[in-house]
C-alpha cells in the first residue's frame, strides 16, 4: 500500500487495502446532469469565485483569501482578517510548489490504526497557522521551511531607517536587532502609528525568503515589558521549531 | 387543590432560562405522589426575589454551587494551543484553560452578520431577524416575541504550536473584550471597527477558554471564550519559560 505522505499537509487516514471511495449513486438518478459540469459551467464557477485582484504591487503580499473573505466595497487594499494558508486555486500565492491536495488541518490525527502494528505509526505535523516570535536571524533560518508549514513571524526590533512611501500605499522602512537588518514593507490601508526611528518596535508579518523582506501585517512600537519578555518566546520559539525541523526530517 | 396565582405565574414567565436566579422564601414542600417526588409549591406566604444581591450568592458559594463566578476566579491551568487539542483528543469531557495566544482571526470589519446575531429572549435560539422565535419549545411561544440582539463571534486563536480555529466569542463576554455594546458597535463607522479590530488581531492575549471535544466539527474541539484581554508580558514570560523547559 502506498502511503500518500504529500508533505504531510492530509491527515486522513491511510487507506489500507487500496479501497477506493465509489459514488454511491442511486439507480435512479442521471449521473451525468448531478455530477459534472460542462467545461464551460466550471470555468464560469472558478473565475467567478475570484476576488477582484487590486492592481499588483511591488512585492506579492501574503494574501491568504478564505471562502468569506470579501472585500468588495473599498478600492483600498483592505487586508484579509485571516492568515490561514489559502487554498491553491487562488492567484497571488507564493508558493507555486504548494501540493493541489494541500488543506490547513488543524488536529493532530493518527493514521488509521485499523492494522496496529502492521505499520509504524507517526504523528502527523500540526499544520495550521503559528505565530513565531524570532530574532531576524532566526527568522531567516526558520523561514527555509515555511512552505511545509505556515508560520507569521512578530519580532521586536529598532526601526533603523526612516519610513519611505512606495508604489500603491506601501510604506518601507528598514528594523535592526543587533547586527542583522532586514527591509520591511506595510500595506495595510489603516494609517501607521508613528514610528520613531531609533525606538524599539513589534513587527508581525510574513517573511517573504525570495526577496528577503518582511511583509508586515501589524507595526507598532514595542512596549519596554515585551521587549524584557522577547527573548524568553524567542527561546521557547526556537525549541519548538528545532522539534518540528527534526519531525519534518524524518518523513 | 392548586390555586394558581396569576401573578406569580406572570413573574415566571419574565424569566430567563439558566439566568434569573431565584430566591423562593418559605415554599411549600409537599410529597406528590403523581410525580413521586418532593415538590416545592409557592402560595401566598412565599416570597420570590429574582436576582438577589451578594448575600444569598455567598450562601451559594459555601455550598459550593456555582454562580456567576468569573473565569478569572476558577480556572488557573494554562496550555499552548496542542496542549488545548491534545486534551480534547484525549477526554470526552469539556475542560477549562488559559492559553496565551495570538488572535489570528477577528472578523470585526467584514459583515455586520459575521458579528452581531438575534436571540430569543425567552430561549436563546438563533432567529433569523425580524420573526418570531422558531424553537418549538421556547416557553414564550404564545406571548409576543422579543429578541435580543448579541454578540456572536468565531475566533481563531494561535501561537508557536498553532491555531484553534473558529471559537466562539459571545455575550457577555464580547462586549468585555472589545469594550463596547452591541448597540455601539452597530454605530460604529467602518474605520473605527478596523481600529477595534486590530487593537487586538495579531496581539498575544490572555484568553481563558471552555474547550468541548466535539466529534460534530471537522476539527474534534470547539472552543468558547469566556474571558480574553491583552496579556500582560510578564505573565507571559513566564509562561514561556515553562513551555521552554517542557521542551528540554
Amino acid at each position: 500500500v502506498r502511503r500518500n505522505l504529500d508533505k504531510l499537509s492530509c491527515c486522513l487516514s491511510v487507506p489500507l487495502f487500496n479501497q477506493k471511495k465509489r459514488n454511491r449513486i442511486p439507480l435512479t438518478s442521471t449521473p451525468s446532469e448531478n455530477e459534472f459540469f460542462s467545461h464551460s459551467e466550471y470555468m464560469a464557477s472558478i473565475s467567478s469565485s475570484r476576488p477582484p485582484l487590486p492592481p499588483p504591487p511591488p512585492v506579492p503580499p501574503p494574501r491568504r483569501p478564505s471562502a468569506h473573505a470579501v472585500q468588495p466595497q473599498k478600492n483600498s487594499w483592505k487586508f484579509t482578517n485571516s492568515f490561514e494558508p489559502q487554498r491553491p486555486s487562488f492567484e497571488g500565492k507564493r508558493n507555486s510548489n504548494q501540493p493541489q491536495t494541500a488543506r490547513p488541518t488543524e488536529t493532530q490525527v493518527e493514521f488509521d490504526m485499523k492494522n496496529q502494528g502492521a505499520f509504524p505509526v507517526k504523528p502527523a505535523i500540526e499544520n495550521s497557522l503559528r505565530i513565531l516570535t524570532a530574532v531576524i536571524d532566526g527568522m531567516r533560518h526558520w523561514s527555509q521551511f515555511r512552505d511545509k508549514v505556515p508560520y507569521l513571524f512578530e519580532i521586536f526590533a529598532t526601526l533603523d531607517s526612516a519610513v519611505t512611501l512606495g508604489r500603491y500605499g506601501a510604506k518601507n522602512f528598514l528594523i535592526r536587532d543587533g547586527k542583522d537588518v532586514v527591509q520591511c514593507v506595510f500595506y495595510e490601508n489603516q494609517v501607521l502609528p508613528r514610528l520613531i526611528r531609533g525606538q524599539v518596535h513589534r513587527c508581525v508579518g510574513n517573511y517573504d525568503r525570495s526577496r528577503d523582506v518582511l511583509i508586515c501585517v501589524s507595526v507598532r512600537p514595542g512596549l519596554p515589558s515585551e521587549l524584557r519578555n522577547a527573548q524568553e518566546a524567542v527561546k521557547a520559539c526556537d525549541a519548538e521549531m528545532r522539534l518540528l525541523v527534526k519531525l519534518l526530517s524524518e518523513v | 387543590t392548586y390555586s394558581w396565582d396569576r401573578e406569580t405565574i406572570q413573574l415566571m414567565q419574565t424569566l430567563i432560562p439558566k439566568e434569573s436566579l431565584l430566591f423562593i422564601a418559605d415554599a411549600k414542600i409537599t410529597f406528590d405522589s403523581f410525580r413521586g417526588s418532593m415538590v416545592a409549591t409557592v402560595n401566598s406566604r412565599s416570597i420570590i426575589t429574582v436576582n438577589p444581591g451578594k448575600k444569598p450568592q455567598q450562601h451559594l458559594q459555601k455550598h459550593n454551587i456555582r454562580w456567576n463566578e468569573t473565569p478569572e476566579d476558577s480556572i488557573t491551568d494554562v496550555y499552548t494551543v496542542r496542549q488545548l487539542k491534545q486534551k480534547a483528543q484525549e477526554n470526552p469531557e469539556a475542560f477549562f484553560g488559559i492559553t496565551y495566544s495570538f488572535i489570528s482571526k477577528l472578523d470585526l470589519d467584514s459583515s455586520v452578520s459575521k458579528v452581531i446575531r438575534t436571540r430569543c429572549s425567552r430561549c436563546k435560539f438563533l432567529v433569523p431577524e425580524d420573526m418570531s422565535c422558531t424553537n418549538q419549545l421556547c416557553p414564550g411561544r404564545d406571548q409576543v416575541f422579543s429578541a435580543a440582539t448579541c454578540f456572536d463571534l468565531l475566533v481563531d486563536l494561535s501561537d508557536h504550536t498553532g491555531t484553534l480555529q473558529a471559537c466562539h466569542l459571545r455575550s457577555p463576554m464580547a462586549e468585555k473584550t472589545l469594550g463596547c455594546t452591541v448597540k455601539e458597535f452597530t454605530s460604529l463607522t467602518d474605520d473605527k471597527r478596523t481600529k477595534m479590530k486590530w487593537r487586538l488581531l495579531l496581539e498575544r492575549c490572555k484568553i481563558y477558554v471552555k474547550v468541548v471535544p466535539s466529534a460534530k466539527i471537522k476539527t474534534g474541539v470547539r472552543g468558547t471564550i469566556l474571558a480574553c484581554s491583552l496579556a500582560d508580558p510578564g505573565e507571559v514570560k513566564q509562561h514561556m519559560s515553562t513551555v521552554f523547559q517542557s521542551h528540554v
